[in-house]
């Protein structure tokens, strides 16, 4: 990388080279077998070069042509794509504990698999699914003003599910650590009895009804927020929250932070996809809107200072502002506690179509996959066909109560979210 | 480059290995709004293999030519693991080992077109949008890609694909007030350059739509019967049935696999779909697999029977159904699994209109905006649609997500259209992207919509 930061630097007024390598094993277990075992050992190479005020970017898996791979970036800059301003420039970074050398082949990850089948197994008459995961990676951002970061990190993720007959729909949770971790015996009970006591299928009625989002049905509407605060809906001013700092726009009861410097959990950075330093943000603190999320080049065209906030999701893809580290603070009520204070209504297990409708405006509608029917406390059956549609904006500030633990889901570690009032529909 | 990848071949000791080396060239522009935000193109490549051993079967992705043997190595010792645990044996059914060099015919090659021209081509159709006084913002994008396939085998195959994937796709935000509403579009296809061109009407007709949008009323929630149209009806085809045509999805899903037995009657004598990757002219196309397997058409549904399914060797042999050439990877960082290649509900004799007619009073809804399926439970939004009267559509809607069973629909689903397009734009995320998974479908009438509404 330093040699292609040098070959790069002599044609260009600035250069942000970003390097990373990552080794993946996977283990798989379908209908309580074991199904596959796979191994990814991917590698890649970006770099961002500037010149005259201009920027031009490529990239290449496989560094072996380093001169081709400059040649492509500064033949980008014909396009006139603005620099995103100055290169940060090189700090101290707070040490970050990352990686745990994993042990053992995968072998391991098939036992760990075979644990979580067979405690469902024995306790369902469900098909059985689980998964295991563990990735080592190395990333690595060089700047010309001197920045050299790096990062080493290890993570594990493991899942158990057992699915309604004749679908996939399934009662699900999802695990993750910096290296294998047992799966959480709380959570296998969840699994457990939560699909027990909903095997019934039972019919409801559409209207007004208390919802308990599960977590990965509560990201569908945390993705609103996520687009609201990202910096280039502020800076085209269509984000809803545009000149709402310090405004109550959400319940008290949710707090949304993102945390890259929290190293308990797997994955933590000190530096961003570009090398700017992170740190970590409240986006909302009870309620309260606190701060937008940007990368180098919308810090760039708003006037502001980056957040620390430009990732990338392949090296084929230059820095988008993006929150790798959101998490949602924990409320004070266990599950159990919360299907009391709900009585009845419905708890929305998975959400289909999470990405569809109108994110921009706050605007949801997405099937629950499953949701269950809770009476008097307790989940009495499944319901087929039923959506739950509303505006974050209104429907956040009906928050009834927050689970006091926050889990894996897509997005980020959220807790389940009780919200009264809430627009449902089903088949009658 | 075969000589090169028959000497990596000779590092695995197995009873069957393939490998697949693509060269990939990557095409990137993208406009925020009137910013330029990203112009790129880039070189770059990777490595599949795939081993069978002890009746195992294990799949390595690499980047580094020299990391080669140490992939193979993990191949052999995942499927070593697999044959040990208590994985179910795999068999691949036979196929021919093809040795064959196939390269597409384009309409205008976008390889040697300057990247400043394919930018000024995005920039016209972004300007379009942005010359309304109602649009906030776009997100327009122009991308293509050219992959050059490479693919050998123990059993003798050498096979080498090029294809060509172009797009300019995009979404239109128009505000009004606190109102926001944005409509996506997309151009493109893997038949060459021109088909991004002279779209102009097209972009206009989009613009205009999402600026009806911010006068539309919300849908209000229930059970509607509705006319999809063909982008609607395409994307039900290709979640709610389509993934269940695929073996992979299904085959350790007992409850599942035996709904869908080949010979089950699961829709209405009117539905009749096929999946046929080797249609000239549209996304999907392409000639062999990432098996080496030749693409075939395959009839899925006949006149609402089950007749076929998609098939990789393994599942094949598996299900004891032929083959049919759909085991497809999204690029060189990816094993490939079963796909769609270009699905779609056959034609039938009705007009448009004809169907509005006989819906009388109900909804006619239009464009897709993203679905998802769950086995048999579906949901999937609509860009915009309309209140139908009298077979007249009238209000503008908005705000629609539908929700259904993937079985009652098939019988609900009681007229077909004469009028089938298929989608230029693709993208099925199944585990991998595919930006080449094409589908379509005429327009079509189904009873008992479950309709999201506040």
């Amino acid at each position: 990388m330093e040699h292609l930061l040098e070959i790069a630097r002599k044609q260009a007024d600035a250069v942000t080279v970003f390097g990373t390598s990552y080794t993946v094993d996977s283990v798989r277990f379908d209908n309580a077998r074991l199904k596959a075992v796979d191994t990814h050992l991917n590698s890649g190479t970006a770099i961002t070069v500037a010149k005259d005020g201009k920027q031009g970017f490529a990239y290449t898996r496989n560094l072996i042509d380093r001169e081709g791979l400059v040649r492509d970036a500064l033949a980008a800059l014909a396009g006139g794509v603005e620099a995103a301003g100055d290169l940060p420039r090189p700090v101290e970074l707070p040490t970050l504990d990352t990686a745990v050398e994993h042990v053992g082949g995968s072998s391991v990850l098939v036992d760990e698999c075979r644990r979580i089948v067979e405690y469902l197994s024995s306790q369902t008459k469900g098909q059985v699914n689980a998964a295991a995961t563990r990735t080592t990676s190395d990333q690595r951002v060089l700047t010309s003003s001197g920045v050299d970061a790096r990062s080493l990190s290890t993570s594990y993720g493991s899942y158990g599910a057992v699915l309604y007959p004749g679908t996939q729909a399934n009662v699900f949770r999802g695990f993750s650590a910096k290296s294998l971790t047992p799966f959480p015996e709380e959570d296998l009970r969840f699994v457990a009895e939560t699909y027990n006591a909903s095997q019934k299928e039972v019919k409801a009625s559409s209207g007004r009804s208390k919802v308990l989002f599960l977590p990965y049905t509560a990201y569908a509407l945390i993705w609103r927020l996520i687009e609201a605060t990202h910096a280039r809906n502020v800076y085209e001013k269509v984000s809803p929250l545009v000149d709402r700092i310090g405004e109550q726009v959400l319940s008290d009861k949710l707090t949304l932070r993102d945390e890259p410097l929290n190293d308990s959990l797997p994955g933590a950075r000190a530096f961003d996809d570009e090398g700017t330093p992170c740190r970590n943000l409240t986006l909302f603190e009870r309620g309260t809107l606190k701060a937008f999320y940007n990368n180098r080049f919308y810090a760039h065209k708003l006037g502001v200072k980056p957040t620390g906030h430009g990732w990338r999701g392949d090296v084929t893809a230059q820095p988008e502002a993006s929150l790798g580290h959101l998490t949602m603070a924990p409320g004070e009520h266990a599950f159990e506690q919360m299907l009391k204070l709900m009585g009845r209504g419905v708890i929305g297990v998975m959400a289909l179509g999470a990405h569809s409708g109108n994110r921009l405006s706050g605007e949801y509608s997405i099937g629950l996959a499953p949701g269950l029917l809770v009476e008097d406390g307790r989940i009495v059956g499944v319901i087929k066909d039923s959506l739950a549609t509303g505006n974050v904006y209104e429907d956040l500030k009906k928050v009834m109560d927050v689970e006091n633990r926050v889990h894996d889901a897509p997005m980020g570690y959220f807790p389940s979210l009780l919200l009264d009032d809430i627009s449902f529909t089903t088949r009658s | 480059m075969f000589e090169r990848l028959d000497r990596m071949l000779g590092l695995v000791r197995a009873d069957y290995a393939d490998l697949r080396c693509e060269l990939a060239r990557e095409t990137s522009i993208d406009f925020s709004g009137r910013e330029l935000t990203g112009l790129s193109a880039s070189s770059t490549d990777g490595f599949v293999w795939r081993v069978l051993k002890n009746g195992a079967w294990s799949q390595v992705s690499f980047t580094k030519p020299e990391d080669a043997e140490r992939a193979a190595r993990s191949a052999v010792e995942n499927a070593e693991l697999l044959a040990r645990g208590g994985a179910r044996p795999v068999r691949l059914a036979p196929s021919p080992a093809v040795r064959d060099e196939y390269r597409p015919k384009l309409n205008e090659d976008p390889r040697p077109v300057p990247t400043e021209a394919k930018l000024e081509l995005l920039r016209r159709y972004n300007d379009i949008a942005l010359a309304n006084p109602k649009v906030a913002t776009t997100q327009t994008g122009y991308w293509d890609m050219t992959r050059d396939k490479y693919f050998v085998s123990t059993d003798g195959a050498r096979l080498r694909e090029e294809l060509v994937t172009v797009r300019i796709s995009g979404e239109i935000v128009t505000k009004e007030g606190n109102l926001t509403q944005r409509v996506r579009f997309g151009f493109g296809g893997s038949d060459g350059l021109a088909r991004l061109r002279n779209r102009e009407a097209e972009m206009a007709d989009r613009v205009r739509i999402c600026v009806d949008l911010l006068k539309a009323e919300p849908v209000r929630a229930g059970e509607y019967r509705a006319v999809l149209d063909q982008s609607l009806a395409g994307v039900f085809t290709h979640e709610a049935f389509g993934h269940f045509s695929e073996a992979d999805i299904i085959e350790d899903n007992p409850t599942m696999r035996e709904k869908m037995k080949i010979g089950a009657k699961l829709g209405s004598d009117v539905l009749s779909i096929t999946d046929d990757p080797t249609r000239p002219d549209q996304l999907g196309f392409y000639r062999y697999d990432d098996e080496g397997v030749a693409a075939r058409r395959v009839a899925l549904m006949t006149d609402g029977v089950l007749t076929g399914r998609l098939h990789s060797r393994r599942t094949a042999a598996e299900y004891g159904e032929p083959i049919s050439g759909h085991c497809v990877a999204q690029d060189y960082r990816f094993a490939p699994i079963i796909r769609m290649g270009c699905i779609f509900i056959e034609p039938r004799d009705k007009t448009k209109d004809e169907l509005l007619d006989r819906l009388g009073d109900g909804l006619y809804l239009c464009n897709h905006m993203g679905g998802a399926t769950i086995g048999e439970n579906f949901t999937f939004g609509a860009q915009f649609g309309y209140e139908v009267k009298g077979g007249k559509p009238g209000r503008m809607l908005r705000d629609i997500n539908i929700s259904g069973n993937l079985y009652a629909t098939m019988k609900n689903l009681t007229a077909v259209a004469n009028d089938l397009t298929l989608r230029e734009v693709g993208g099925c995320g199944k585990g991998q992207m595919n930006f080449r998974s094409c589908n379509g479908a005429p327009h079509v009438l189904v009873e008992n919509v479950v309709v999201g509404g506040r």
